[in-house]
C-alpha cells in the first residue's frame, strides 16, 4: 500500500509536469502569433525589411479611455496604418483612405466604435463578435450580404448614425440618408415619437435600436433569420402581416428602402459620448444650449430632443411665408402641400380606397366645412364628444392623431378637398 | 564506484525513512506544518475506502483557491465600470490570466461539490455520533463546524459569482435577493444588507468583494483550523473507534537527547514520558501520512488543471438591469432552491403566493436545522460509529440518501431541463432559439 503511494506520487508528479507543459504551450501559441509572422513576411516583401522590423509584436491595442474602448484588432490587422500595404489581403491590408478618415483618426476613435466587434478579444471569432454573449458583431460585408444589401459594406452606417443621428445628408451614409428622407416624406412622427416628439399611435422609436430582440413577436415572420434586423425589415415591407391588426399602413417600400429604414431604426441607440466626440452639427448647436446642466449624457440627449422641432421650424418657415405672400391664389396648392407633407397620406387617400382611415373623396359633400375645420383643429376632443367622430372611431378602430395645424393650413386643406370633389 | 553511484541515486531519490519510532514521532512534532498530525495513524484512517480523503481534497482545493485568488486580486478591479473589462483582460491579454481564472473557477466549483460529498460521507459512516468511550471527545461539535463550513463555502462561491459583473452574475444575485425579500418581516432588511441598498450596483459589488476576499476566507480558514483540531481532540477519525484499538501503556525514561528548560537542571529526577503503543495496525505518520497527503495534493491539482483545459469559465454580456437573460439561473448549487421556488409558487385566480419563502427559505432552513439537530436525536449504538452503512442505520441512511437524490434531481432539472421562459425541456429536446439583433 505505501509502496504504491510512492509510485503513484511519481506518476502524479509526471502528470502535473505534463499538464504544466500543456499550460505553457497553450499560453505561448495563440492564433494571433501566426498572423503576425505571416504579416512580418509579407511586410518585408512589400515595404522592405528595415521598415518591417520596426512593427510592434505581441498584443497591440488602441486604448481610448474617454470612449472606454480597448481595441486589440490591430494585433492581427497590423497593416492598418502602414502606407504601402494597400494591396495586401485581409487582415494585413492598409485601412482604406476614405475622405472622412481625416476626422476619424485611429488614435482618437479606435476601431470598434465604427466597425463593431469585440475590441478586448484576441481570437478571430470572439474579436469579430461572432460568439455567444456578445451583442455587437462586426458590421462587415458578410453581415451586409446576409441581409441582401446592394452595398453590403455599408451596413456599417448603423454605427455611423449612432453618433451622427443629428446630422443630415452625411457623406458616404447613403442608406441612412435615404431612410431619413423617407422618415420625413412619410412623416413617421405623426404616429411615432422620435426624439421626444410625435404621435402616440405607434410605439416610441427614439431608442428602438436598444430594444431587447426577445420583445419582438416572431410568430408571423416566415422568412429569414430570427433577428431584430429581419423582423424590422419584414415589418417595413408589410406591417399588418407581421403584426396582425397593426395600424401602420403598408407604404410599399422597396427592399432597399426597407433595409435602409431598418438600419436607421437600429442605429437609434443610447450612447454616452464625451463632448469632443459629439459631431458638430449646425442644426443641433444653433440657438445656444443652456450650457452646463446635467451630465454629458443628458446634455447629449437634450440636444437630440431639441434638434427635431428646430428642424421643423426651419421647414415650416418658408411655407408660412409663401402662404402670407400669396393668400387665396395658392390656397389649393398649399392644401395639397400640407396634405402630402404632414403625413395625411400615410392613412388617407383621395379616391384610391381606404387605408387606415377613410377615403377622403367626397368628404366635403358628406361633412360640412365647419365640421371638418372643427375636426382638424380638435381631433382628439371630438373623438370623445362628437357623435360622428365616435362612430368613425368605432368603425376604423385607430384614432386619428391630433395634428398641429394652424387655421390657415386647415382652410387650405378644406379648400384642397373641395377642389378635388369639384373636379369630378 | 558502484557504491558511489548507488549513493548518488539514493540521494536523488531520497525518501524519508526514520530509523526509530522516536525519530518518526519527533519529525512530526518538531515541524510546525506537520505538528497537527498525530505521531501514529491507523492504516484505515488514511485509506481511500473509508474517508475517500475528502478532507485533504478540500484542503488542496482551498489552497489552489487561495493562491489563484491572491493573484487575481492584483488583476481584478472591484468597480462596476472596470470589473467586467478586467475579466476580459484576464481572458485575452494578461499572461496566463485565462489559466488563473479558469483554475480558480474550476477549484471553486469542485470545492462546493466535494464539501457536499464530504457531508454525505460523514453521515453515511455515522462519524458525527457522540461516544462516551473517549474522554474529551465530542464529535457532534465537529459536525456543526462542518455545517458552518458548508455554508461559508457556498457563500464564498456565491460572492465570487457576482464579481465578474456580467449578466450571469447580476441575475444570479437578483434571484438570491428576491428570495431574501420574500422572507416575512425581516426580508427587506436582509435584502438591504445583502445588496447595500435597493438596487444592485457598486454598493453590492464592493461589499460582496470585501466579503469574498477577506471576511469569508478568514472565517473559513479559522473554521478549518478548528475542524482539524477537533479531529485530534476526538481521537482521530471516527473509524478508529470501530477498530477497537488496544492501547498499551508504556512509561519510558527519556534518553538525554536535548535539554529542555528547567527539567535538565533538576537533578535526581529523570522525566519520563507516557507512551501508548498501539497494537499492530498503526504506522508512523511520517512519512506514511505525509506522503499520502502530498499524493492527494498532486493528484487533485493535476485533476483541477486538466479540468481547467476542458472547461472555460463563462463570461456573459456586461451586467445590465435593462434586460434579463432568458432563462436566468442561479449558480448550480442553488439551482435546487430556485427550482423549488419555481415549483412552490402558488397561483390562485390572479393571486400569486411567492415560492421564494417556501422554497427559498423554509425548506433549506428546515433541512439545515434537521441536519444540525440530528446528532442529538440519533440513538443508534456506538458500534455504528465510523462504519459505512451500519445495519442499525439503514432507515436514516435511506431517508438521507433520498433527500440528497431529490436535491441532485432538482439541480439537474434546473440546470439542464429549464429553457427559455423556465419551460421544461427534455434533455434531448432543442430549446427554442432566442432572437438576436443581427
Amino acid at each position: 500500500m505505501f509502496k504504491r503511494d510512492s509510485w503513484m506520487l511519481v506518476i502524479g508528479g509526471g502528470l502535473l509536469f505534463a499538464l504544466t507543459l500543456v499550460m505553457i504551450y497553450k499560453e505561448n501559441n495563440p492564433g494571433w502569433k501566426q498572423y503576425q509572422s505571416t504579416f512580418a513576411h509579407i511586410a518585408s516583401l512589400t515595404i522592405g525589411q528595415d521598415r518591417a522590423r520596426t512593427i510592434d509584436r505581441g498584443i497591440v491595442q488602441i486604448y481610448v479611455p474617454s470612449l472606454n474602448r480597448v481595441d486589440r484588432c490591430v494585433t492581427c490587422h497590423q497593416g492598418y496604418d502602414i502606407p504601402g500595404m494597400e494591396k495586401a489581403r485581409e487582415p494585413f491590408t492598409t485601412h482604406p483612405d476614405l475622405p472622412f478618415m481625416k476626422y476619424h483618426t485611429f488614435s482618437k476613435f479606435g476601431c470598434t466604435i465604427c466597425h463593431g466587434g469585440q475590441g478586448y478579444a484576441t481570437t478571430v471569432k470572439a474579436a469579430h463578435g461572432l460568439v455567444e454573449h456578445w451583442d455587437e458583431p462586426l458590421l462587415d460585408r458578410n453581415l451586409g450580404e446576409k441581409y441582401g444589401l446592394e452595398q453590403p459594406g455599408h451596413i456599417m452606417e448603423i454605427n455611423c448614425n449612432t453618433c451622427h443621428r443629428d446630422n443630415r445628408n452625411v457623406e458616404w451614409m447613403d442608406y441612412i440618408n435615404q431612410a431619413e428622407g423617407l422618415v420625413k416624406e412619410k412623416n413617421c412622427a405623426v404616429c411615432h415619437i422620435i426624439n421626444g416628439q410625435g404621435g402616440k399611435i405607434g410605439p416610441d422609436l427614439t431608442f428602438e435600436g436598444d430594444k431587447n430582440p426577445e420583445l419582438f413577436d416572431f410568430t408571423n415572420i416566415k422568412h429569414g433569420p430570427k433577428t431584430a434586423f429581419n423582423w424590422l425589415y419584414q415589418h417595413f415591407k408589410d406591417p399588418a402581416d407581421v403584426t396582425k391588426g397593426s395600424a401602420m399602413p403598408n407604404f410599399g417600400f422597396t427592399d432597399e428602402q426597407a433595409r435602409a429604414l431598418t438600419m436607421l431604426v437600429l442605429s437609434w441607440k443610447k450612447i454616452n459620448l464625451p463632448y469632443e466626440f459629439i459631431p458638430k452639427t449646425g442644426i443641433a448647436r444653433a440657438g445656444g444650449r443652456k450650457g452646463t446642466e446635467g451630465t454629458e449624457e443628458t446634455r447629449g440627449a437634450k440636444q437630440a430632443v431639441r434638434s427635431l422641432p428646430q428642424e421643423e421650424v426651419t421647414t415650416k418657415t418658408p411655407e408660412q411665408k409663401s402662404a402670407t405672400q400669396a393668400p387665396g391664389a395658392g390656397l389649393q396648392a398649399k392644401g395639397k402641400e400640407v396634405f402630402e407633407t404632414k403625413g395625411c397620406t400615410a392613412c388617407h387617400t383621395i379616391g384610391k380606397g381606404k387605408l387606415v382611415g377613410p377615403d377622403l373623396k367626397g368628404v366635403t359633400k358628406t361633412r360640412t366645412a365647419r365640421w371638418l375645420a372643427d375636426w382638424l383643429k380638435n381631433t382628439t376632443k371630438m373623438q370623445a364628444t362628437d357623435p360622428i367622430a365616435k362612430e368613425l372611431l368605432q368603425e376604423y378602430k385607430v384614432p386619428m392623431p391630433q395634428q398641429d395645424l394652424n387655421s390657415e393650413e386647415i382652410d387650405a386643406l378644406i379648400d384642397y378637398f373641395r377642389s378635388k370633389d369639384a373636379g369630378e | 564506484m558502484r557504491e558511489r553511484l548507488k549513493r548518488i541515486i539514493r540521494k536523488l531519490t531520497w525518501t524519508y525513512n526514520p530509523a526509530t519510532e522516536r525519530e518518526a514521532s519527533d519529525s512530526t512534532a518538531r515541524n510546525f506544518l506537520l505538528h497537527w498530525f498525530p505521531a501514529k495513524v491507523t492504516a484505515k484512517s488514511m485509506s481511500f475506502s473509508y474517508s475517500m480523503l475528502l478532507g485533504t481534497i478540500i484542503l488542496t482545493l482551498f489552497s489552489i483557491l487561495t493562491v489563484t485568488g491572491l493573484i487575481l486580486m492584483f488583476l481584478y478591479v472591484p468597480s462596476v465600470e472596470r470589473a467586467y473589462w478586467s475579466i476580459k483582460d484576464l481572458e485575452f491579454a494578461i499572461p496566463y490570466g485565462w489559466f488563473i481564472r479558469d483554475l480558480h473557477r474550476v477549484a471553486a466549483q469542485l470545492m462546493v461539490a466535494v464539501v457536499f460529498i464530504h457531508l454525505v460521507r460523514v453521515f453515511l459512516t455515522g462519524a458525527y455520533k457522540h461516544s462516551e468511550k473517549i474522554v474529551g471527545s465530542y464529535r457532534p461539535l465537529n459536525w456543526w463546524i462542518g455545517l458552518a463550513l458548508l455554508i461559508v463555502t457556498m457563500l464564498l462561491s456565491y460572492t465570487g459569482y457576482l464579481l465578474p459583473w456580467d449578466q450571469l452574475a447580476l441575475w444570479a444575485i437578483t434571484i438570491g435577493d428576491h428570495i431574501a425579500l420574500s422572507a416575512p418581516i425581516v426580508g427587506a432588511a436582509i435584502s438591504k444588507v445583502l445588496i447595500g441598498g435597493t438596487i444592485i450596483d457598486q454598493n453590492t459589488l464592493i461589499r460582496w468583494y470585501v466579503a469574498h476576499v477577506f471576511f469569508l476566507p478568514v472565517i473559513i480558514f479559522l473554521l478549518i483550523l478548528w475542524h482539524m483540531w477537533r479531529i485530534r481532540k476526538d481521537g482521530g477519525l471516527a473509524v478508529v473507534e470501530a477498530l477497537g484499538i488496544e492501547r498499551i501503556r508504556e512509561d519510558k525514561v527519556v534518553a538525554k537527547a536535548k535539554t529542555y528548560s528547567l527539567m535538565g537542571i533538576v537533578t535526581g529526577i529523570t522525566p519520563t514520558i507516557t507512551q501508548y503503543r498501539v497494537r499492530g495496525t498503526a504506522v508512523s505518520s511520517s512519512p506514511n501520512l505525509t506522503r499520502r497527503v502530498l499524493l492527494t495534493f498532486v493528484l487533485v491539482t493535476a485533476a483541477a488543471m486538466a479540468l481547467t483545459f476542458l472547461f472555460k469559465a463563462p463570461l456573459e454580456e456586461p451586467a445590465s438591469l435593462m434586460w434579463t437573460p432568458n432563462p436566468a439561473k442561479a449558480p448550480w448549487y442553488f439551482l435546487w432552491l430556485q427550482e423549488l421556488v419555481a415549483d412552490t409558487t402558488i397561483r390562485l385566480k390572479g393571486l400569486t403566493i411567492s415560492g421564494g419563502f417556501v422554497g427559498g427559505i423554509i425548506i433549506p432552513t428546515v433541512l439545515l436545522l434537521f441536519a444540525a439537530a440530528w446528532p442529538l436525536i440519533d440513538r443508534t449504538p456506538d458500534q455504528a460509529i465510523g462504519v459505512w452503512f451500519h445495519k442499525s442505520r439503514r432507515l436514516q441512511n435511506a431517508v438521507f440518501l433520498l433527500v440528497c437524490a431529490v436535491i441532485i434531481a432538482l439541480i439537474y432539472v434546473g440546470a439542464v431541463m429549464r429553457g427559455p421562459y423556465w419551460h421544461l425541456y427534455m434533455p434531448w429536446q432543442q430549446w427554442i432559439k432566442m432572437p438576436t439583433r443581427f
